[in-house]
């Protein structure tokens, strides 16, 4: 024989309201992590190296601006995640030289980005 | 590579790491040239599913997919829509450390789901600091060896220096004009291709009754018929042709470190234990 205990009724609620409080709390996304620190290495002063970092700042604390045309890889030095960048489409763009035994996070864009892999003799390479 | 990304690979934790990417798909015509690149399985349909990574349609550019994964520091994050290159080519890719970004626009050109994966991206390869390439490019897969046989009356020039530049010339005679029937035999013996100067298939290997020159099996069977007088020869020659100097390979504990690369120079090699960790 089932007995209704009213006065449950109210906890069984706050229950259900703490369980979707939690569930809701795990399926919520995730924030990016602020405190990488983004060296920008692009073509300075171009509206290109403008909208990136702006981009880069509205996510991250720490972003700083290099100059592919003398990037060393010392330049990667501090920072989490280093960009290579040049103008859209560009083929005649600086190819920077970097050791083997490089391997601090890298990410190469476009064009350019993908010429220089292909310098680096990486799989990413323009085809 | 135009504008877009194929709808696939969407499982990858790029995609929901640690923003969620959600692409809008969208129907576009297959590329004449993926019919002629595309290996299977099946046909491919008249329309492929992809998103859009950027507004820009033209200035992007892809990897070459053909053994982009033969060695374990590679993966494929995002596979390039192309007009002129083949199906399956890359767009967003990864390579130890180095992760190429395809598309060319900035950020406020990009869709919504662009800027998140390329904000995922930067998280991503934060992962993989400390972890270089294992391999650089020395050489094309096998697979080139089939396609370059199809074109060898096709080539501008000197078509014969062309021919003997690629294949052996104990073939010039007679597959020098029958591209399909070079193409074919290479096909055949697909998994014995080497290079060696030219793309070679190993008649030596296939002598010994193994099968393919890329599989873990065949080298551990190498090292077991070098204590058979009548096969040590050749044994040590092949060993010698497919491990790189100084290697030792661990066929227990340490067997799922060791991989084939025709990229990397047609070469059995090991994974520093602890590299495959966290992929």
């Amino acid at each position: 024989m089932r007995i209704a205990d009213r006065s449950s009724a109210p906890v069984r609620r706050a229950g259900l309201g703490l369980l979707i409080l939690l569930v809701s709390t795990a399926v919520a996304e995730a924030q990016v992590n602020r405190g990488l620190k983004v060296l920008y290495a692009g073509r300075p002063g171009s509206d290109r190296e403008k909208d990136f970092v702006a981009f880069l700042k509205e996510h991250f604390d720490t972003v700083r601006t290099g100059n592919l045309q003398t990037f060393k890889e010392t330049d990667t030095q501090g920072f989490d995640v280093t960009l290579l960048d040049w103008d859209a489409n560009e083929f005649k763009g600086p190819r920077p030289r970097l050791s083997e035994s490089f391997s601090r996070p890298m990410i190469t864009l476009g064009v350019p980005g993908g010429l220089i892999a292909s310098q680096w003799r990486l799989k990413t390479g323009y085809l | 590579m135009e504008n877009a990304a194929h709808g696939e690979l969407l499982d990858h934790e790029v995609y929901r790491t640690p923003l969620t990417v959600q692409p809008e798909f969208e129907e576009r015509k297959t590329p004449p040239n993926y019919r002629e690149t595309y290996r299977g399985p099946g046909k491919l349909p008249d329309q492929i599913r992809v998103w859009r990574v950027q507004n820009t349609p033209r200035g992007n550019v892809v990897a070459r997919s053909s053994g982009f994964t033969d060695s374990p520091d590679a993966e494929v994050l995002a596979v390039g829509f192309n007009f002129g290159k083949s199906y399956g080519d890359i767009g967003i890719g990864r390579h130890g450390n180095f992760l190429q970004w395809g598309y060319c626009d900035t950020p406020a050109q990009m869709t919504e789901a662009g800027r998140r994966l390329f904000l995922n991206c930067i998280h991503y390869i934060h992962r993989f600091d400390g972890r270089p390439p294992l391999v650089r490019r020395r050489s094309s897969d096998r697979s080139s060896a089939v396609s370059l046989a199809r074109i060898i009356n096709r080539v501008s020039g000197d078509q014969k220096e062309f021919f003997l530049q690629v294949f052996p010339a104990e073939l010039y005679e007679k597959y020098h004009k029958d591209p399909e029937g070079l193409a074919a035999y290479y096909q055949a013996n697909l998994e014995l291709v080497y290079w060696d100067r030219v793309y070679r298939i190993d008649e030596e290997l296939k002598a010994l009754g193994l099968a393919s020159n890329r599989k873990v099996e065949t080298l551990e069977r190498l090292f077991k018929l070098l204590e058979d007088p009548n096969h040590r020869e050749t044994a040590r020659k092949l060993i010698a042709r497919y491990s790189a100097e100084h290697t030792s390979y661990d066929f227990g504990a340490g067997r799922n470190r060791i991989y084939f690369t025709d990229v990397g120079g047609y070469k059995f090699m090991v994974a520093p234990e602890g590299y495959l960790a966290g992929r």
